[in-house]
């Protein structure tokens, strides 16, 4: 091979290798691009029907209302620890999490690829291409929210939907778990109390528990749930025994129907004082 | 399970290729294999899905559109605790509801708890649900340790 032949394929090699680079970070680019941007789901307009009550709410969140960055700050300024769970939270959290777990491993020395799920550090997947938010904050002290009236003590998980952070509320849930049944028979009515304030439920499921203390008001995967279906909104109080280690769950949900469309802001943001009566 | 806000996103991807037609026939075969004892078994689901051609996720057209197991299928997405516990709690308020009959409570729950324990029983919960610390919940999910209690 000759000087100039040597020099003419190492500069056609040097293209042809910058170029399958190029290509292979560039595809993989498209591709991550691709898994991870904005699709929106196909959301409905809001049937024809009665409309629920304006002014009711749970946690004082309002499903129309209330935006991500005020539900984000209101909760932090509450002090509460919470995350989003949602499908593409998730998955930058694991992906961030093994990649911290590989960067500890090269700083210990230790072989990175040997680092459990590191292969997850590079996963995306199509599913992140839904930009809804799950703001979650679990096993937290209800009463720090202003304006309820929760007994002291109650701790609960807390969820609150957006469909993307820059769409207002889809949907607010509380959820309280119990070892006794007459305590969770009793936040069943509390919460079914509250609700009461939407009218007669629209549908039941389960009928009601059984309140005679002698006998069991839930048994093992029984679920008894009660709501309240309007054109815009709806409401649900669902119980349901999942067994000693989680124990009797208690969720109350107030929320836009999916897939209807959420409404545009119409009133302020955020209520800190519910109203009489009203309670959580 | 679609209707619900936190776990549509899940299921986008399924409803969006064939309208959830696939997904339904993995999970009723997965069904079919666990509670009646075959012919269907979800772990050798890959002989069983009729549709053979379909896109992966790069658009390519994959040799095999396959029922994955339930680990391959949600490996990676970060499933919490919670949001299985929702799965369970819907499919025992739609079995409820489907079969409620007051003069037969008994053969419904039967029928509840064996479907159930297929759909999200201790060991699929220990597949779907990722985080470690959640995992070690899974063991609640069956319904046969200490059933009735608290």
């Amino acid at each position: 091979m000759t000087r100039s032949t040597t020099k003419k394929y190492g500069i056609r090699g040097a293209i042809v290798v910058a170029s399958l680079v190029v290509l292979a970070f560039g595809s993989r680019g498209v591709s991550i691009w691709n898994k991870t941007r904005d699709v929106l789901p196909t959301f409905s307009p809001v049937p024809s029907g009665p409309l629920a009550p304006a002014d009711f709410s749970v946690l004082g969140l309002r499903p129309g209302v209330s935006t991500f960055a005020e539900v984000s700050s209101f909760t932090t300024s509450l002090g509460l620890p919470c995350r989003d769970s949602s499908m593409r939270g998730l998955m930058r959290q694991g992906r961030a999490a093994a990649q911290a777990n590989i960067e500890a491993a090269t700083a210990r020395g230790d072989d990175p690829d040997a680092v459990s799920g590191a292969s997850r550090a590079g996963y995306y997947s199509k599913k992140e291409q839904n930009p809804q938010v799950q703001w979650s904050c679990e096993d937290v002290d209800l009463t720090v929210f202003p304006g309820t009236t929760w007994p002291a003590g109650t701790r609960g998980d807390v969820m609150v939907v957006f469909d993307s952070q820059a769409l207002p509320l889809r949907y607010v849930m509380v959820s309280r778990h119990f070892t006794s049944q007459q305590a969770a028979l009793a936040a069943r009515q509390q919460s079914l109390a509250r609700f009461a304030v939407l009218g007669p439920p629209t549908s039941t499921i389960g009928g009601e528990p059984n309140a005679d203390p002698s006998r069991k008001a839930f048994e093992r995967r029984r679920p008894f749930q009660t709501e309240w279906l309007f054109a815009d909104r709806k409401g649900t109080v669902s119980t349901m025994n999942f067994g000693p280690a989680k124990g009797i769950i208690v969720k109350e949900i107030h929320e836009v129907p999916w897939p209807i469309v959420v409404a545009a802001p119409t009133t302020t943001a955020l209520t800190t004082t519910a109203a009489p009566g009203r309670g959580p | 399970m679609l209707a619900d806000t936190t776990l549509e996103p899940f299921f986008t991807a399924a409803v969006a290729r064939d309208g959830g037609a696939r997904l339904v026939t993995c999970l009723q075969r997965q069904i079919s294999g666990d509670i009646a004892g075959g012919p269907d078994v979800y772990g050798n689901a890959n002989a069983l899905v009729d549709s053979a051609l379909d896109t992966d996720d790069n658009g390519a057209l994959a040799a095999t559109e396959q029922c994955q197991t339930m680990l391959a299928a949600h490996t990676g997405l970060g499933i919490t605790d919670a949001q299985f516990e929702a799965l369970d709690l819907h499919a025992a308020t739609a079995l409820t509801l489907a079969l409620s009959d007051p003069a037969d409570g008994t053969k419904a729950r039967t029928i509840i708890n064996a479907v159930t324990a297929a759909l999200t029983g201790a060991g699929i919960c220990a597949d779907i649900v990722e985080n470690a610390g959640e995992a070690a919940q899974c063991a609640q999910f069956d319904p046969n340790t200490d059933p009735d209690a608290p």
